[in-house]
């Protein structure tokens, strides 16, 4: 690891201004398929369900596997070094989010709206080697920020929606999931489109052990709620709610995702300029 | 190269821009003095039918004011036309996402000292139209809501 260090900081200077380098700014349209490590947001969903039960005209569904999917955007820059065969990197930006609205409705006719809505930040960095400048095969790591935005509020009879105090559970929980992901990609370049295709697996890298939740925080602590994980504790034995056990924990919206992507680079090979 | 290098800049200038906290800015939009244009009460009856209590305009005025250091915070005082009620140097905020405003130590139909979050259902510069619902206990089981909507004007 020390050799290639050294590698690196001497040679990747020299590689990167010789000639037959291509150094391009690219402009990057994707769309990420991915899949929740932890299903907790369901939890609150079905333990909502059992506890108001027989009270209910229609329950909440519960969120599919793959159900935060979006699509994305974003930029960065790319380099390759040679004609025929030589060394690929690049560091790109990107931004998604997914919003899923979910309703219950009770026997009196009152409905508890949820509005969950995550926004998902990337930054990755690409590191292999290309063919004729035509086919990538790249590895990669790349630093996640996933924030998540759980907005539950009530609409009354009349049709008045309400995120007040009046009911407890009301309220606009956040929390941030951070992971630094790792995985490959390959992609063909035609021109000035490149088409990858790549998976990436959270790590563990940046613990959190669990302490983070989805949470309505107030400085004043008017607002300290956790979204449940366990509404029935929440609701009958709040004494003996351990957020840690029973609350949704940010950890459970980690995802492994695959990603296909459209970018168009903007440079010339230095050669050529 | 250059061109790409300005480009990538200028996108870095760019997302540096929109990262300001909106938090923020709306708690420096909202100083100043505030003229409570109308108010209505409403009772939500469990069976959908809405009992109308009272319709008022300009039933008072909210200044909210800047304390040095504070961040989110603003300083809040309520005078209400027509009645001794008064409330001052008491601190309002709105929630991160701008869904909720929050009045601490307000005054909410029979307890002092209480706090209050309301709804924000219009948030425009020179406008804002909050709803604070407050449950009113009914001994059949089945709970009326009463519902208060201020729109206020600057």
């Amino acid at each position: 690891m020390y050799k290639l260090s050294v590698f690196v900081v001497a040679f990747f200077p020299a590689l990167f201004f010789a000639q037959d380098n291509q150094v391009a700014l690219t402009l990057r349209g994707d769309y990420e398929s991915s899949q929740l490590s932890g299903f907790e947001l369901n939890d609150f969903f079905q333990s909502y369900n059992e506890y108001y039960g027989v009270n209910m005209q229609q329950p909440f569904d519960t969120v599919a596997v793959k159900g935060l999917s979006h699509a994305g955007w974003g930029m960065g820059m790319r380099f390759l070094s040679g004609d025929n065969a030589g060394f690929a990197t690049g560091i790109f930006l990107t931004y998604g989010s997914k919003s899923l609205r979910n309703e219950a409705i009770f026997a009196n006719d009152l409905l508890t709206r949820t509005d969950f809505r995550v926004k998902d930040y990337n930054c990755q960095v690409d590191i292999g080697f290309h063919l004729k400048r035509f086919l990538l095969i790249q590895g990669h790591i790349s630093a996640r920020i996933r924030e998540s935005v759980f907005d539950l509020g009530y609409v009354y009879q009349d049709g008045s929606f309400s995120r007040g105090n009046e009911y407890d559970i009301l309220g606009v929980y956040k929390g941030s999931t951070i992971t630094l992901d790792v995985g490959a990609s390959a992609g063909l370049k035609l021109g000035p489109v490149f088409i990858p295709v790549g998976i990436s697996f959270p790590t563990n890298m940046i613990p959190d052990d669990g302490l983070s939740t989805l949470l309505d925080y107030d400085i004043t602590r008017i607002r300290w709620n956790d979204l449940p994980r366990n509404y029935q504790v929440w609701a009958d034995d709040p004494v003996n709610f351990d957020p840690f056990e029973d609350a949704v924990r940010t950890q459970s919206f980690r995802s492994v995702r695959i990603n296909i992507g459209l970018e168009i680079w903007l440079g010339k090979k230095s050669s050529e300029e | 190269m250059k061109k790409s290098y300005f480009l990538l800049v200028a996108f870095t200038l760019l997302l540096t821009s929109a990262c300001k906290d909106k938090q923020q800015v709306y708690a420096s939009r909202m100083e100043g003095v505030w003229n409570i244009a109308h108010e209505e009460i409403v009772i939500i009856h469990p069976d959908g039918s809405v009992e109308d209590v009272s319709e008022t305009d300009n039933v008072g005025v909210l200044t909210l004011t800047y304390e040095e250091g504070d961040r989110v915070f603003r300083t809040y005082s309520l005078t209400l036309t027509n009645s001794t009620f008064s409330l001052s140097g008491l601190p309002f905020k709105a929630d991160e996402e701008l869904k909720r405003v929050f009045f601490y130590n307000f005054f909410c139909g029979d307890i002092f000292g209480c706090d209050w979050v309301g709804t924000i259902e219009v948030n425009e510069r020179n406008r804002q139209q909050w709803s604070f619902i407050r449950r009113l206990d009914n001994p059949s089981g089945a709970d009326s809501h009463r519902k208060t909507t201020w729109t206020l004007t600057k």
